[in-house]
């Protein structure tokens, strides 16, 4: 049997789906700093003062890197959180109570285990992650069985869980030596490597930097290749595009659902795990800033896409960085940060009515392309 | 409007009365021509077919007359006047109505409040006078004789009295000149009828109609004169008792078509589906299919006739198991299946061509190989164990769309980017090539232009001379006809009537798909 040869699409074409893609989000963020500049203006602040501000204290400067790096790890792991649900149809919004519960369990037993680094470590990054997916599971098996709104079930569990852990923190695990409520310190072999640990010849001094840097940017080439090469992936997209023909394609669509909720709770569960283990060293009541709502923004602009999620992570983890700047540079109060996030999230979903516009545009071009083909064929026929 | 007759151009067409002229029309999309000087002519009082095949031009054509869209090139006359029609306004304000494929009505509204729309009578007040929109409706609906019930939510009309509202509404808005859409791709084969000598009586009554279609019947059945419209052109107008459905065809499609294809005699072989009693509900939890039993051999196509809405989507349904049925039983090659997965049934040989293709068929915002993927996500030489083989899924696919002839750019386009004829080719090549050993063909040509019909009959024809057992579900009695070694009428969720595909009288079986008979034993 001989192998037909098989063209690939070009490396131009694929630059230009490329290209395609990011300039909506790109627009976003350009946009949003654009009506930010007009608001700082209008309220009489200087922008270039602000945003010069904001990227002096987001980027320049070792230690001001390494705040916008550490912010934007665990919205890597919450932005794939939501991002994966999503590219199954569901809204998981209680990536925030998952996280939390996640983190609770692997830092409570991060305080107990007494096993080496290379053991410790990956039991509790998989406490973690089976604990968040478990508090995703019954509204995965809600959704899949009475068809209960994930929107709902999910937010209804993130709060359950965030007073659980809340609780857990201030009367079980509390330490007694500390003053504010949270647990004992995890032990040495459960605390994630510092980049001078492992790198000590690029960094001389200590650093907060830890593996889970890594660890995010690994997980995110993971799960793009889990969506886009694997028949678990494919499965669960075909879900989210068109449940009808999924079905009549053999996908198991309630298994699916409970599949991608399973996922999205543990890569929450991740989130919280990897800021404990790497970070904090102990729970602290109520430790996580939101990540699992900003998460929501960060999968928004990455428009789904799990590569797309590490940059987006970045943006605003530079934002919320480089708003403090903003403030002591050029007296912008913080705010603005929120004005430029809310901007942006609209725009990017404000894309629908762009796409429908550009979708009429494309059908009537597909109407028009299929004519010119079946005016191709009269030559071959004449 | 009266003037117009005698400033008419022209003195060649002087004998016939011209209602419509359409000279050298060109309209062009981009990088596309989709009308190249067209020159079209209505008379009065005449059904005028255009006949195309699918993207052929001519529904532009007529969205130029109807003012959808500008002329890039070429004029129009209507009464031997000539006028710029720059949107349905001017078009109406000029007597020409149109009544579209996909009906333009408010399905919250009743028909009555669609009808007026727009043109609404009014009270002293200013109020919308319904009592006087109602007697108006109720008088044009008695003169062309078309039945509908003003005060029935559109939403709750059936199909044939949706199209009967959209014709009385723009014969309320006074035209003169009809043109029709593609009517009958809605309509069951009775409502065909009473849509024919609906159309008769409004010639009557002084109506002219074009009539767009790509049936060749229908040209045949209705219209005086036939348009053949191919890739933009006009190939010839004929008078339609000069011409055949052969030669029609040939100039449409621009080869020699086979307008029923050859069955070779052949034995069936062993039973492989068999279904008892089996019964299922709709999704009103209403019995939709009632009790029926049948068999369908190795190498036997079994048609499954009747009127849309017997119980031929939940057949096709529990058949591929998107729903359980409520009794019976379901057997491939005698095993029970009725209680199986989709994906179980894929494994054991099923295939489904469904009725509803953009629906249930393809992921149309997925490129064609991640769609012939469909199906075959956990098989193996798909499924490797580090994730999809997408190199040899690629190869696959372009051996699919090479072997099946679908017409694409490339293979990485999306599925909404096909016309529907490829879409359909597509299904059936990814069902196909998976070598099912029971296909069930749910309304495999609907929509479809002849050429593309051709060549899905073809295919099913020598699917069941590789033995394949397939249940050909149909509302076109005459594609049944032509393909069926079995007849099965379903009436009201039962088998009202069966005959083998030899024996079968039209007449019967249309007679037993309308309730007129029960099951002959």
């Amino acid at each position: 049997m001989s192998r037909a040869p098989v063209t690939r699409p070009s490396i131009g074409a694929r630059a230009r789906r490329l290209g395609f893609a990011i300039t909506q989000p790109v627009g976003s963020v350009v946009i949003a700093l654009v009506i930010g500049a007009i608001i700082m203006i209008a309220f009489g602040f200087d922008p270039i003062k602000g945003y010069g501000g904001l990227f002096r204290y987001a980027f320049l400067s070792e230690f001001n890197l390494t705040v916008t790096i550490l912010n934007s790890v665990p919205l890597v792991f919450t932005g794939l959180a939501v991002a994966f649900a999503f590219r199954c149809g569901l809204f998981n919004i209680g990536a925030e109570g998952q996280l939390l519960v996640g983190s609770l369990f692997a830092g409570w037993l991060g305080t107990l285990i007494h096993l080496p680094m290379i053991l410790t470590v990956p039991i509790l990054l998989i406490t973690g992650s089976v604990m968040g997916a478990l508090w995703a599971l019954l509204p995965g098996v809600l959704k899949a069985t009475t068809g209960a709104h994930e929107v709902i079930t999910t937010m209804m569990m993130s709060w359950i869980g965030l007073y659980l852990t809340s609780y857990l923190v201030k009367n079980v695990l509390m330490d007694p030596r500390s003053t504010i409520p949270a647990s004992n310190k995890i032990t040495e072999q459960a605390q994630l490597l510092t980049f001078d640990e492992i790198l000590p010849f690029l960094f001389g001094r200590p650093t907060r930097l830890h593996i889970g840097v890594f660890l995010a940017v690994l997980v995110a080439v993971f799960i793009w290749y889990l969506l886009t090469r694997t028949s678990l992936g494919f499965s669960v997209r075909a879900v989210g595009s068109n449940p009808f023909a999924a079905e009549a394609g053999g996908v198991r669509i309630r298994s699916s659902i409970v599949v991608s909720l399973l996922i999205s709770g543990a890569l929450a569960g991740l989130a919280g795990t990897v800021e404990i283990l790497g970070l904090h060293h102990r729970v602290f009541d109520r430790f996580s800033a939101g990540y699992g709502f900003t998460g929501i923004t960060v999968a928004l602009l990455a428009k789904n896409h799990p590569l797309g999620v590490i940059p987006a992570a970045l943006l605003f983890g530079a934002l919320t960085n480089g708003g403090a700047g903003m403030q002591l540079a050029a007296d912008i109060p913080i705010d603005i940060v929120d004005v430029l996030s809310g901007v942006i999230i609209f725009l990017v979903a404000a894309e629908e009515i762009v796409k429908g516009l550009g979708r009429r545009q494309a059908k009537r071009q597909a109407a028009a392309r299929s004519l010119a083909l079946s005016s191709g064929d009269e030559g071959t026929v004449a | 409007m009266q003037a117009i007759s005698e400033s008419r151009p022209g003195a060649e067409g002087a004998s016939e009365d011209i209602v419509v002229r359409l000279r050298e029309i060109s309209k062009f999309f981009p990088g596309v021509v989709a009308n190249d000087r067209v020159n079209l002519d209505l008379r009065r009082g005449e059904i005028h077919a255009l006949l195309g095949e699918n993207g052929a031009g001519k529904t532009t054509v007529m969205n130029v007359l109807y003012g959808l869209y500008g002329p890039d090139g070429g004029s129009i006359e209507v009464e031997g006047r000539h006028v710029r029609i720059n949107s349905p306004n001017t078009a109406l304000s000029l007597g020409i109505g149109m009544v579209h494929q996909h009906f333009m009505l408010i399905p919250r509204f009743t028909i009555v409040e669609n009808v007026v729309l727009g043109h609404e009578p009014r009270t002293g007040f200013g109020a919308l006078d319904l009592v006087e929109a109602r007697r108006r409706l109720t008088e044009l609906s008695r003169e062309f004789g078309l039945a509908v019930e003003p005060d029935r939510l559109v939403e709750d009309a059936s199909v044939g009295m949706q199209q009967r509202a959209e014709i009385l509404k723009a014969l309320y808005l006074g035209a003169k000149v009809l043109i029709l859409d593609e009517p009958t791709a809605v309509l069951a084969p009775q409502e065909v009828d009473d849509l024919f000598a609906t159309i008769r009586s409004l010639t009557e009554g002084g109506l002219s109609i074009f009539f767009i279609t790509h049936k060749l019947e229908e040209v045949i059945e209705i219209s005086d004169r036939v348009t053949v419209i191919r890739a933009g052109r006009v190939i010839e107008t004929v008078d339609t008792g000069q011409t055949t459905k052969e030669e029609l065809a040939r100039r449409m499609v621009g080869r020699e078509v086979v307008l029923r294809v050859e069955k070779k005699e052949h034995a069936v072989g062993e039973p492989i589906l068999a279904v008892e009693e089996l019964t299922a509900t709709d999704h009103r939890g209403l019995t939709a299919i009632d009790g029926i039993s049948f068999v369908v051999g190795a190498g036997e196509i079994v048609g499954i006739a009747g009127v849309d809405g017997n119980g031929q989507r939940e057949l096709e349904e529990v058949l591929i198991g998107f729903q359980k049925p409520t009794g019976g039983r379901i057997l491939l090659s005698g095993e029970d299946v009725s209680r199986l997965d989709v994906r179980n049934r894929i494994d054991r040989g099923v295939g489904l061509i469904p009725q509803d293709r953009q629906r249930r068929g393809l992921v149309l915002d997925f490129d064609l190989v991640e769609n012939v993927l469909l199906g075959n996500q956990w098989r193996a030489p798909y499924s490797r164990p580090l994730g999809i083989d997408y190199s040899y899924l690629r190869e696959q696919t372009e051996e699919t769309v090479r072997e099946f002839d679908v017409k694409t750019p490339s293979v990485d386009v999306d599925a909404s980017t096909l016309s529907g004829g490829n879409q359909q080719k597509l299904i059936l090549a990814r069902e196909i090539r998976r070598g099912p050993k029971l296909l069930v063909a749910a309304q495999p040509t609907r929509g479809l232009d002849v050429g593309a019909i051709e060549f899905v009959h073809r295919q099913l024809l020598e699917l069941r001379e590789c033995g394949v057992a397939i249940l050909l579900i149909s509302y076109e009695l005459e594609e049944i006809l032509s393909l069926a070694d079995r007849i099965l009428v379903l009436y009201e969720g039962g088998i009202a009537h069966e005959v083998s595909g030899d024996d079968a009288v039209r007449e019967e079986i249309g007679l037993a798909m309308t309730g007129g008979s029960r099951r002959s034993e």
